[in-house]
């Protein structure tokens, strides 16, 4: 465990009642809660002096930022909310990836909401004097955001001790970013909370990693439900950490995925694909396998250049389609992807079929839609 | 059979108050009700003779109830006291259901508006009230 750690109660608590700062009729209640944790006198904010409580209310993100008092004294907090005009970014197949304020690829749309508050954050980062600790918590979207903020404030230097605590997040950035944000943290320091059944931390697929990249998380069981996302609420975070007995207990080692034998298995069969939590995730390890086979031996590179911003299933179809014509140790795997992605999507792909960047980036668009109305747009639910 | 619409969502329960200043009735005030889903709506009241008010349920529909989106409505409810507004009772609804302000209980309460306001934590959400349930 890392040195100053909130509980996974009061952490979690922080994380559901930040949604409660979005208007004044809900705020009043969050106010008067937390007058005695967080510095949120009036007069003080009114005259924005050092530690001021900084209310966030950005087109996609909201938030605040605020210094603690009493207990909570030289510690900084900044929770984060989702809105829902993120869900459609993340749904969006041609998502581009941007270099986040670190210098690592992270979702363009997890970029632009944190760069709408950088200079509140700048802004509040520099009244800090003596903080020995600062927590970045944050649920869903919000978890994103305070992945990046984490990652930020940490490499700002304001204080040694940054804590992450994200329940449900998404993943924030390509697999640079989540290593180099989990060096920067230290593993220790991220408490990463998700439920099993929980799909939004199953987003966006590879090649988007985790923080932290270590094998430990803190997952926690939970049964197969309608609607697919009602793991997701925070209502029942809270319920599930509710009674644990500090981080200790609800510590647990990553599972272990799947082995190469099974991933070359699901890619050599012609069984019917269906779209479950499970076939996603056997998806998510077969398109990790062929990418570091085609990397390996064909020394092929998804991103080179210094591009900024660009279409990540674009780059991924061009690369797959130069694997598909590299050796054929290496493109008979990329054909056994492409027929299984294909089938997922209900297209029959023959052997010797012509495997172009325009059939590849189709096959890719359409699954992707696919995973996100799996995850999103269920629209059917039970009362 | 019903067909049940998914995106249909109570944003306040019916509600019963009564209001009590200094241990008498408050008889014939205006009571403002607001609430906040994706935009602020309000309605008003009456109290009675012997300081109740009534409003009845609201529904709004909103497609972010397909997304796995939290679902927060600000509520509030106000009494106009010598042309001075008081707040008596605030809260973020956190469930789509009718009474889920007060975990499945009607929302019948009593609430003398002398005391003062405490955060309850009972039912999901952060309340804000001088006002107690009623059994």
């Amino acid at each position: 465990m890392g040195a100053m750690a909130l509980s996974p109660q009061f952490s979690a608590e922080i994380a559901a009642n930040v949604y409660q700062i979005k208007d004044d009729l809900a705020r009043r209640a969050f106010k008067a809660e937390y007058k005695n944790k967080f510095n949120m006198d009036d007069s003080v904010m009114a005259t924005a002096k050092t530690g001021a409580f900084v209310l966030l209310k950005k087109p996609h993100v909201m938030g605040f930022f605020a210094t603690g008092v009493a207990e909570y004294k030289n510690q900084a907090f900044f929770a984060f909310k989702g809105t829902e005009g993120l869900y459609d970014v993340l749904s969006d197949g041609n998502t581009g990836i941007r270099a986040s304020h670190t210098g690592c690829y992270v979702h363009q749309g997890f970029y632009y909401a944190f760069n709408s508050m950088i200079t509140e954050l700048r802004h509040f980062i520099s009244s800090l004097k003596g903080i020995t600790v600062a927590h970045c918590i944050g649920h869903s979207l919000g978890g994103a955001v305070a992945t990046l903020a984490a990652d930020w404030i940490k490499s700002s230097g304001v204080t040694g001790q940054v804590n992450l605590y994200t329940f449900g997040s998404p993943r924030v950035g390509l697999e640079m970013f989540a290593k180099k944000c989990t060096s920067r943290l230290v593993a220790d320091n991220v408490y990463r909370v998700y439920h099993q059944t929980d799909p939004v931390p199953m987003v966006p697929t590879w090649p988007f990693s985790h923080v932290p990249t270590s094998s430990v998380d803190y997952l926690i069981k939970s049964p197969v439900s309608i609607p697919p996302w009602k793991y997701h609420f925070m209502e029942h975070y809270q319920n599930s950490v509710r009674n644990s007995d500090g981080w200790t207990s609800i510590r647990s080692n990553r599972p272990k995925g799947y082995g190469q034998i099974a991933v070359e298995n699901w890619l050599k069969s012609d069984g019917l694909v269906s779209f479950t939590v499970n076939s996603l995730q056997m998806l998510d390890a077969a398109l990790l396998y062929v990418i570091e086979k085609v990397i390996n031996a064909a020394g092929i590179v998804i991103i080179n250049g210094f591009a900024t911003t660009f279409t990540l299933l674009d780059r991924m179809a061009v690369f797959m389609a130069k694997a598909a014509k590299a050796t054929v140790k290496v493109s008979v795997w990329v054909y056994h992807l492409i027929k299984k992605m294909a089938a997922l999507i209900g297209v029959v792909v023959k052997e010797g079929t012509d495997l172009t960047v325009d059939f590849i980036r189709m096959v890719f668009n359409r699954v992707y839609r696919k995973v996100a109305d799996m995850v999103w747009r269920v629209g059917r639910e039970i009362d | 059979m019903s067909f049940f619409n998914p995106t249909k969502t109570c944003v306040f329960s019916e509600v019963k108050a009564r209001l009590m200043l200094n241990g008498m009735p408050v008889a014939g005030a205006k009571v403002v009700r607001k609430w906040n889903w994706h935009k602020e709506n309000s309605d008003e009241s009456m109290t009675d003779a012997n300081g109740y008010v009534n409003f009845p349920a609201v529904y709004e529909s909103s497609v972010s109830r397909l997304l796995p989106a939290e679902l927060v409505v600000g509520q509030q409810l106000s009494v106009i006291l010598d042309a001075e507004e008081k707040i008596f009772w605030s809260n973020a609804k956190r469930r789509p259901e009718q009474n889920s302000e007060y975990g499945g209980s009607k929302f019948h309460v009593a609430c003398e508006l002398t005391e003062e306001e405490v955060v309850i934590k009972d039912y999901g959400s952060l309340m804000l009230t001088m006002c107690k349930l009623e059994g």
